[in-house]
Parts: C-alpha cells; structure tokens; sequence
C-alpha cells in the first residue's frame, strides 16, 4: 500500500502557492522518513519560480501533475489579507481539489495545504488507520485559554451561526475505498451545486470553501447526523490566524509573534515546537521563504 | 512633575512587562502540554489509543491474565487486535515515558527562563 501527501498549489496575482507548497515539503521531509508527495499545479505557476526554485521542487517532488483546466470552474474569489497587508479580492483556485481521489497516485492518501508546515512526525501514523476518511476538527489556538474566554475566540468553527460544526480540510486522510469514491463525488455533487447547499446549512461565507464542501459531505454520508469522532485526526495542528507574524524559523521550532487582540498587550512572542502548524497568513510565509530554505533544504 | 511622571512610567512599563512575561509563560505552557497530549495518541492495528496511567493500568491487567492475542477498543471504541499483548505493553510504556520525561524537560527549561527571549528559545542558535 503505497501511501504520500498531495497538494494542490495554482498561483494567483497575490500568492505563489508553489513556493508555499515548498516550504510544506521541505519541512515534510525533515520530520518524516520516506516522505512521498505530489503535487498538482499548472503550467503558469511553475514557470512563475525562479530557476533556482524549480531545481529544489523537481528534487523534493517526484510527482508533478499538470492540470492546466482549473480555470474551467465558475470563479471564486477571496479576501486575501494580513496583519500589515491587504491584496483585495483575489481569484482563489480551489475547486480542483475535490478531484483528489482520481488525481491522487497513491492508496492511501493526505490530501494537504500548502500552508501546512510540519513540526512533528505524527501525520504519518495516520498510514494503515481503519477509517476510509479522516479530518481535523479542533486546532490548538495560538491565544492562551484564558485569553481564548475573555475575548469568545471561535475555537470550534461553525458553517454558519446556527448550522453544523465545520471540519478542516486542510489535512484530509483517505485511502481508495468505494466509501472514500462516494465521499468525493458527493462533495463535487456540493460544488456543482454550491448555491442549494449554502442556504441549506446557512453558510456565513460567500465563497466556495473546501472546508464546508467537505463538512456538507461528510453529514451527508454519515446519513444526515453530526460525524462522531471516529472521522476526526486524533492529532491536533496550531492554527496561526491571518493577524499573526512568523518572526524566525528554525527546523523544528517556529517562534511567532501572536495579535493578543488586547490593546494592553497587543503582542506576544511564541514558540512552537513539536506541532505542526497551519499558517493562514500566506504572506508572511512567502516573506521567511528564504529562511525555510535555510532551515530545512539539506 | 516631570520626574513623577517618567516614575510612573517606568512603573508602567515593568508592570506591563511582567504581564508580558507572564502570559507568555502561561502560553507557552499551554503548547507544550497541546504537543505532550499529541505525543500520548499511539497508533497500532489501525486504530488509536490515548495513553494514560489508567489505560496503562487497563493494559498491564491484561498482560497479567491473557497471553498472546487479544481485542481491546481504541479511542473511538473500535475493536483492534492486539497481537502480542506483552509487547505491546512494553512499547506503549517506553512510548509513554519517553513523552511524559520530554514534558517533564520543557516545563522544567520554562519554569527557570526568567526572560522571555531563553522561555521562547529566541536566544539558542539556528540548528545547522
């Protein structure tokens, strides 16, 4: 049973996701043995990276898969923004990814972001699991518990005010299964008709997300009741917000300046070592790309 | 006035720095017991157990009434066959000490760090 990690990366005028794409393997590499990938991208975004860049991927990734057809979808568009910088709507190519069961080369599968950086080895214990499907659904927040109560920070996200909690797809397992086939053919079914389901479970956000196509999929598949625990990754990742700054990394500690959302203290600096984190501001990411050169290409 | 005023400054600012130290403590403990709960999940057979003294315990029990295969229930209550009770036992217990002996390490680096710069390991070196 052949099992890997596969990632979507297709460029927008605002963020190169390959590169981001790099900084997710590179750090995969370092904290996992055997670590296999692909990636599926297109032919402008490749071109978009230095020569330099493109030795590096074509060595860290033997799996490169052409898909020059993400276009071919109904546009999305999403505010891209961090805590210093603001792109405006920008298009956001990410309704290719409900094609991962056909894309994906192996049997067992890690279907990831790119804004995922590794820390810990823990993702490859998922490798051999009973479940055909598994999401995250907690992530550590970088805020403090008590600064998490004082301020009603959302730690359990929601699809909408009054509709079912989300589950992430940043880190999706799922193996070739004909439970996993249906599973991804229902969640294209959701994007295909993706204005029905968002009145249905009152979904806040305009924008197609992943995260709630793949939510709406698993409800249904679990015969319209909330999925047990049994569909969540036992292991949880750090979610660092939009607002927060990476300040250094190191190759298995990141030191991060956290918004507090407290004019008193506004900011703090954090260390986080040993948890892989998902890093909402991709811009900071781009900004340390040279550094995670630095830290993790051997 | 002047003088009382850059007073209360200072005051205000090592106030506002201990603050600062503190809830960077306080944070910074928070994740290192979040990566010690990761370190506790064992995978084996395809299932996952949640290590602890009382699954220990439960383990241990076993080990001393059943040889060589036996079920017991993972996390989310599935059964997983556990091929040699016995070595199991050892690993989980190796795995779990190893954890719980690197928690132990961390929180005791924070609780000496008296500045947040060697708390957050800001003043270590970058591995080479």
């Amino acid at each position: 049973m052949t099992f890997g990690f596969l990632y979507y990366a297709h460029n927008n005028d605002a963020v190169n996701y390959l590169k981001l794409a790099i900084c997710s393997i590179l750090s995969g590499q370092y904290h996992i043995k055997d670590f296999e990938c692909q990636i599926v991208t297109d032919s402008e975004s490749i071109k978009s990276l230095d020569f330099s860049d493109q030795i590096i991927l074509s060595r860290i990734c033997k799996n490169i898969t052409i898909d020059n057809n993400y276009k071919h979808k109904k546009e999305n568009y999403r505010n891209f923004f961090s805590a210093n910088k603001n792109a405006g709507k920008q298009l956001w190519h990410n309704k290719t990814r409900p094609n991962a069961y056909n894309d994906s080369i192996f049997d067992e599968t890690i279907l990831i972001d790119v804004d995922f950086i590794f820390q810990d080895s823990n993702l490859k214990n998922l490798q051999g699991s009973n479940q055909s499907i598994m999401m995250n659904k907690d992530f550590i927040c970088l805020l403090s518990d008590k600064r998490v109560n004082d301020i009603n920070f959302i730690t359990k996200e929601k699809l909408g005010n009054f509709s079912i909690p989300m589950f992430w797809a940043t880190v999706v397992y799922f193996k070739k299964d004909s439970f996993a086939k249906e599973f991804f053919d229902v969640v294209n079914d959701i994007q295909d008709n993706y204005f029905y389901y968002q009145k249905l479970y009152q979904v806040d956000d305009s924008s197609y997300r992943n995260d709630y196509a793949f939510t709406i999929a698993l409800h249904k598949m679990n015969g319209f009741k909330l999925p047990g625990k049994e569909y969540e990754i036992p292991y949880k990742f750090a979610l660092m917000t939009q607002l927060d700054e990476l300040f250094r990394v190191d190759p298995s500690s990141t030191k991060v300046i956290v918004d507090n959302r407290d004019p008193k203290l506004p900011y703090l600096l954090l260390n986080i070592e040993n948890i892989s984190y998902h890093c909402l501001n991709k811009f900071t990411l781009l900004i340390k790309y040279q550094q995670f050169l630095k830290a993790y290409n051997k | 006035m002047t003088d009382a005023k850059s007073y209360n400054q200072e005051k205000f600012d090592s106030a506002i720095n201990q603050i600062n130290f503190r809830a960077t403590i306080e944070n910074q403990r928070e994740k290192i017991k979040e990566s010690f709960l990761n370190n506790c999940i064992y995978p084996y057979n395809g299932g996952f157990f949640n290590l602890s003294v009382s699954f220990l315990s439960e383990i241990h029990y076993l080990k001393m009434t059943q040889t060589g295969k036996t079920i017991i229930l993972d996390i989310n209550l599935n059964p997983v066959e556990i091929d040699d009770i016995s070595a199991f036992n050892t690993d989980i217990k190796n795995h779990y000490f190893e954890s719980l002996i690197e928690y132990k390490n961390q929180l005791s680096d924070l609780t000496k760090s008296r500045f947040i710069s060697t708390m957050t390991k800001l003043d270590q070196d970058v591995e080479e």
